[in-house]
């Protein structure tokens, strides 16, 4: 059980990047409804949040309609990793933030009247399965969380036809698997391109001498793989590939060097903050400067810049939420802020996994909300599953979850010595991002497939 | 030209830090003879201590060092010296490796609990704002520069101190002929106590000087001073000059290969297990070394088990895997379920390690290998993949053996780790690639694969319940063949090889057949134990079978008492039954477990033989008494009959399991002793004679043979039935 690894470490780098990396999804600003902009009309009104409309109130609600669901509350589900002895603490976040939504909406009257009560599913990495037995005889949905393995939890959740709407999610196995609603996706079909025609637009030149660095993670090459098949698509032209150890180097010099002998004008990178900026430093050692280096959102990190001090030149970030740095008093993600401070000020509020979660909470909330006193599996599922434009109440850019497409939304943030800020020829079109039906890429390769209810003998037509 | 020159000044400045590392290691290991796993762990935590002066509290640079270089890291060499090591003289190199594999464990416990991670502690390099010192054609920076430079100087001070140094000679001295020195007067504690606090400040250098380059992470910087290893073996552990052209070597490689390797899918891991591999190559070309004697008496002993006893244990293991099959929920069975796989990984280890006295730290590899080929060859639950994976993991295993024919001890533990190495890092994260041409292999397809629960005359047995009671059937089934083995002839051979290989060689002995032999069937048995995890699980990721989990399951085994097939299951329940519980039980304490198993593998100096030897001596009293042995049963049965009806919950069950043998036990000692007396009472002169003095103060009598041969394991037949 103490498996103190390297393993872990490894692990932990996976799922923070993929998950980032899908998190970073474009952004897509809703177009028609008034939820991108952040300043929102929910904001104030009490069960509110942003742009929503009042999803927490009071009610009266009878009988246990379903499992987990009582007269008096909901037993939800949220995993994650905090137990895993070689990574104390491990995404402590997704466990912040359900506890922090939990106080808001209970705060509010709950779910009609009904109060969220949240299970904490430590799956300390290896026990995803035995936590997941658990939720599906406890609790009525998994909600805001997510685990490092959790393709070994999939088909588990599907026999017992529980619904879930997730933090993050890793393998293909989970991030393709039925009975899953992603509000920012990651989804295994198609990933969003708004950030290459962007870098191809500014550096046009770097375009023809483009190299990838990855770390040798299953989970990390198939986003990088990903990412090539679109850029290729795109007519670049590749002049480096490798893959680096995924505990790091003892000297990026090497690395470096190959860099520049292979003229790269343009890097992407797939991989975490704290390695990148060593590889920059080693750069800026040999004297070598790149025209930029593209990543995914778990860099918007200030380990970045912590580490990497002045090195870090040229680094664009893809997000699918308004930076924490633009926040202003009026918009969602200062109200996000605001929550945290008020019933968890010692939580880690500034992280792209926990805002991750609580769009899904949010999801949740709005869901259930509508289905009124009779609150099952399958009408918060399909209340969830025909949103169209869900935007985390003005958290991150809008997402059509009835096909859990890539959006075609983003922004960009470039990161420096002096912190992290939203390009300024981004062209926004709608708030700060930018959005371009043209902007997300049908993948053709093949990166494993999602786990589905006929795997584990079931129909859709069997959820209650 | 100017990329060659960077990789080479890449490779020095590598080798310059593997150089400090390996040469701290080679003190430490010639004047005390104890190979410390955990010196690049101390180097980890100097990395931190110094991360927390200069960076947290912003203490001068010089001050720092000083600190860190002339007090901490000597203090605690000492402190290491004094506490854990001297207490291991006179045990075997198996009992010394586990303590310093549990000394690795416990450190980077502690880091983690002083320096909770995943919070980012940016180290800058030594003069990381000025520019590179520019050489024409490329340039060298000033970490860079000084880190050679310190190397060099730390050289040319060891070897000042080794040759005109009192103490450096008298450490000399000792590594000759301790017991020459001794004569001499030298004091060879105080020596050992200087080797100690040079050595850890030696590894303290090396962190310092590594960790600005990598990210501050108790384990991953651990394993990866763990490199410099390789650079120790160069020198046979003993010579400092071929240690320093082993580092040379060992950076320039990996400066080159990363420079200079092609770019694609299949050779980036052979860059990572570089180190390792070149270790592994090292150990093979390494002039033979003698075949060992007898040097030192151990105080280990593992007495013959018993057919009735080993009967006796299978039946309590597999009513033990029914009794939580059915009082266990779904979730608990797939937590605690596992302890029986990982009790047959660590079974495998008996016959190796217990019997043969080899060691490896590659089990959880070839329980890699079975769980890959149950996922790959056993699609649809087929029975006959268990064969393979038994077959293919012994093949693998045979492998192996072809370093330990000519490796013994800390050598063979370093070889194995190496393998290990190269499959977690290369080979597990291949791509799928083709084999010779005539099929493709795809191990942990984009990382991990489905495993395919048991179907048998189209019975699946996939529940958590049945997978449990198959996991105890086949522990016990394992561990009757194991003792099988140490009761037969192959048995008594390992036991030869193990007290004397040469005296083994004159009397005409096989080595080279039993190691073998040996290397097979415990790799084999660990691929069966792979292959019902890897069903248990579910679905595999190369993680599952690191190098990592191989120490925490050896260093658990020699804990248990490897010599015996108890010592394996309580392997098993450590990892997968205590722990849980007792982090179920004390969530608030949770932190402080990564302590745990290191802690108790530190303690093993004090009795080697295990902690399942103290537990059977215990509960010895019982079988001299039939009567309490029979209440026991039956209160246990009640006990459980009552779990079932449920009457009683988990927790209390639990309680009853152990209190009412402990109540019994106790029993059964009161009512020994009274016995004692009532005897004493009969016979006048009670026979207490010491066994060293039987012969001498009383006659020698056919019962004295008797119970000797029946401690040694000796059939009367084959000793006195010929003469």
């Amino acid at each position: 059980m103490k498996h103190f690894r390297l393993f872990a470490f490894v692990c932990v780098i996976a799922f923070t990047l993929v998950a980032c990396g899908r998190s970073s999804s474009p952004t897509s600003s809703p177009d028609t409804s008034s939820t991108t902009a952040g300043p929102d009309a929910g904001s104030g009104t009490k069960g509110a949040f942003g742009s929503t409309d009042v999803i927490c109130q009071d009610g009266s609600p009878t009988g246990s309609p379903a499992v987990g669901v009582s007269a008096s509350e909901i037993r939800i589900a949220t995993f994650s990793d905090t137990g895993f002895v070689g990574r104390p603490g491990l995404n402590q976040e997704l466990f912040d933030a359900a506890e922090v939504f939990a106080k808001w909406c209970n705060d509010a009257g709950g779910i009609n009247g009904r109060k969220i009560v949240v299970d904490e599913r430590d799956a300390k990495l290896f026990d995803v399965k035995a936590r997941m037995f658990e939720s599906c005889a406890q609790d009525f949905l998994v909600v805001g969380g997510g685990a490092v393995f959790d393709q070994d939890g999939v088909e588990t959740r599907l026999n017992c036809l529980m619904p879930e709407i997730a933090g993050y999610s890793v393998s293909p196995k989970a991030r393709g698997a039925d009975l899953l609603i992603q509000p920012l996706p990651n989804s295994i079909s198609s990933i969003p391109i708004g950030d290459f025609q962007y870098l191809a637009k500014k550096f046009p030149a770097a375009t023809k001498a483009y190299g990838i660095l990855t770390g040798d993670i299953d989970t990390t090459k198939i986003v990088a793989r990903q990412g090539d098949e679109a850029v290729q698509d795109l007519g670049w032209t590749k002049v480096y590939d490798d893959l680096y150890p995924p505990t790091g180097q003892t000297d990026w010099t090497p690395t470096a060097q190959k860099i520049k002998d292979a003229k790269v004008k343009g890097l992407l990178w797939t991989g975490e903050p704290e390695n990148l900026a060593k590889l920059m430093q080693a750069l800026t050692d040999i004297g070598y400067q790149l025209d930029f280096v593209r990543s995914d959102a778990n860099h918007y990190d200030d380990k970045l810049i912590s580490q990497g001090g002045p090195a870090i030149e040229n680094v664009y970030i893809r997000t699918a939420f308004a930076p924490f740095e633009v926040a202003k008093a009026g918009t969602a993600t200062q109200e996000y802020l605001d929550a945290f401070e008020k019933y968890l000020p010692s939580g880690k509020a500034k992280a792209a996994l926990g805002l991750q979660a609580w769009s899904a909470w949010l999801l949740f909330a709005t869901a259930a909300n509508d289905c009124g006193n009779d609150l099952t599996r399958k009408c918060v599922y399909e209340n969830a599953k025909k949103i169209t434009q869900w935007t985390g109440g003005g958290l991150h850019v809008a997402v059509d979850l009835r096909t859990g497409r890539a959006p075609d939304c983003f922004t960009e943030i470039l990161a420096s010595p002096k912190g992290f800020e939203i390009v300024d020829d981004l062209e926004p079109t709608e708030g700060v991002y930018r959005c371009d039906p043209k902007s997300v890429y049908t993948l053709t390769g093949d990166y494993g497939k999602g786990a589905t209810l006929a795997d584990v003998g079931k129909t859709l037509a069997d959820l209650k | 030209m100017d990329k060659f020159l960077t990789f080479t000044i890449v490779g020095l400045s590598l080798a310059a830090i593997y150089a400090v590392i390996a040469s701290g290691l080679v003190l430490t290991f010639t004047t005390t003879g104890i190979f410390n796993f955990a010196h690049g762990a101390a180097g980890m935590l100097a990395a931190f201590t110094y991360w927390q002066l200069r960076f947290e509290w912003g203490l001068p640079v010089p001050v720092c060092l000083i600190l860190i270089l002339g007090v901490l890291a000597p203090l605690f060499g000492v402190l290491l010296e004094v506490v854990v090591m001297r207490g291991l003289r006179g045990t075997t190199d198996t009992v010394k490796l586990v303590v310093s594999i549990s000394l690795l464990l416990f450190m980077i416990g502690l880091a983690q609990l002083i320096w909770p991670p995943g919070i980012s502690r940016p180290m800058s390099k030594f003069f990381q704002t000025s520019t590179p010192i520019d050489l024409g054609p490329t340039t060298i920076t000033w970490h860079q520069a000084i880190t050679i430079a310190t190397a060099i100087v730390a050289a040319i001070g060891l070897r000042l101190v080794l040759t005109r140094f009192r103490f450096g000679i008298a450490m000399r001295a000792a590594v000759d002929d301790p017991s020459l020195s001794a004569l001499n007067g030298a004091r060879p504690n105080r020596i050992s106590m200087l080797a100690w606090a040079l050595g850890t400040a030696l590894a303290a250098l090396g962190g310092i000087l590594i960790a600005p380059n990598v990210t501050l992470d108790a384990p991953s910087l651990s394993l990866l001073i763990v490199s410099a290893y390789a650079a120790a073996i160069f020198g046979r552990l003993r010579s400092l000059p071929l240690t320093l052209v082993g580092a040379v070597v060992l950076g320039l490689t990996e400066g080159y290969l990363t420079g200079y390797l092609p770019q694609n899918q299949y050779l980036p891991g052979l860059r990572i297990a570089s180190p390792a591999l070149l270790l592994f190559l090292v150990l093979l070309v390494l002039p033979n070394p003698r075949l060992r004697g007898r040097m030192t008496r151990s105080r280990e002993f593992f007495p013959m088990p018993s057919i009735r006893g080993t009967l006796v244990f299978a039946a309590v293991v597999v009513l033990g895997g029914i009794v939580l099959a059915t009082t266990l929920s779904v979730p608990d069975q797939l937590t605690y379920g596992r302890l029986f796989p990982i009790g047959i990984i660590a079974l495998s280890l008996v016959p190796l390690v217990g019997f043969a006295g080899q060691i490896s730290l590659c089990q959880l590899s070839f329980a890699g290998i079975g769980g890959l080929v149950m996922a790959h060859l056993g699609q649809g639950g087929d029975p006959l993949a268990l064969l393979w994976a038994v077959l293919i993991s012994a093949a693998v295993g045979a492998l192996i053996a072809l370093p330990a024919l000519r490796l013994s001890g800390i050598y063979l533990a370093l070889g194995t780790a190496a393998f290990a190495t190269i499959l977690d890092r290369w080979i597990f994260t291949l791509p799928q690639f083709s084999l010779f041409g005539w099929f493709d292999v795809d191990l942990f397809t984009q990382g991990s694969v489905n495993v395919d629960a048991l179907t048998v005359f189209g019975k699946r047995f996939d529940s958590a319940s049945s997978q449990i009671v198959i996991g105890a059937i086949a522990f016990a089934l394992v561990a009757f063949v194991v003792v099988l083995i140490r009761r037969g002839r192959l048995g008594r051979r390992l036991i030869a090889m193990k007290d004397s290989e040469a005296a083994c060689a004159t009397l005409g002995m096989n080595l080279f057949g039993t190691k073998l032999l040996v290397f097979s069937i415990s790799a084999g048995l660990a691929g069966l134990g792979g292959a019902l995890y890897a069903m248990q699980l579910t679905s595999i990721q190369s993680g599952n079978f690191e190098l990592v989990n191989s120490l925490q399951v050896f260093a658990l085994s020699v804990v248990g008492g490897i010599g015996a097939v108890g010592g394996a299951l309580f392997a098993g329940i450590s990892l997968f039954a205590v722990l849980p519980v007792i982090s179920t039980l004390f969530p608030s304490v949770a932190s402080w477990f990564g302590l745990l198993p290191g802690a108790t593998g530190i303690g093993l100096g004090r009795d080697p033989n295990g902690a399942v030897s103290q537990m059977r001596e215990g509960f010895a009293p019982l079988a001299g008494s039939p009567s309490s042995l029979l209440v026991m049963t039956l209160s246990l049965l009640a006990l459980y009959g009552v779990r079932l009806l449920d009457a009683i919950d988990n927790w209390t069950f639990v309680a009853g399991l152990f209190v009412i043998p402990l109540v019994a036990s106790a029993v059964a000692t009161v009512s020994a002793a009274s016995k004692q007396r009532m005897l004493a009472r009969l016979e006048d002169a009670p026979d207490r004679t010491p066994l060293e003095w039987v012969g001498i103060d009383r006659p020698w009598t056919d019962d004295d043979l008797a119970a000797l041969d029946r401690a040694l394991g000796t059939a009367e037949l084959e000793l006195h039935g010929t003469a």
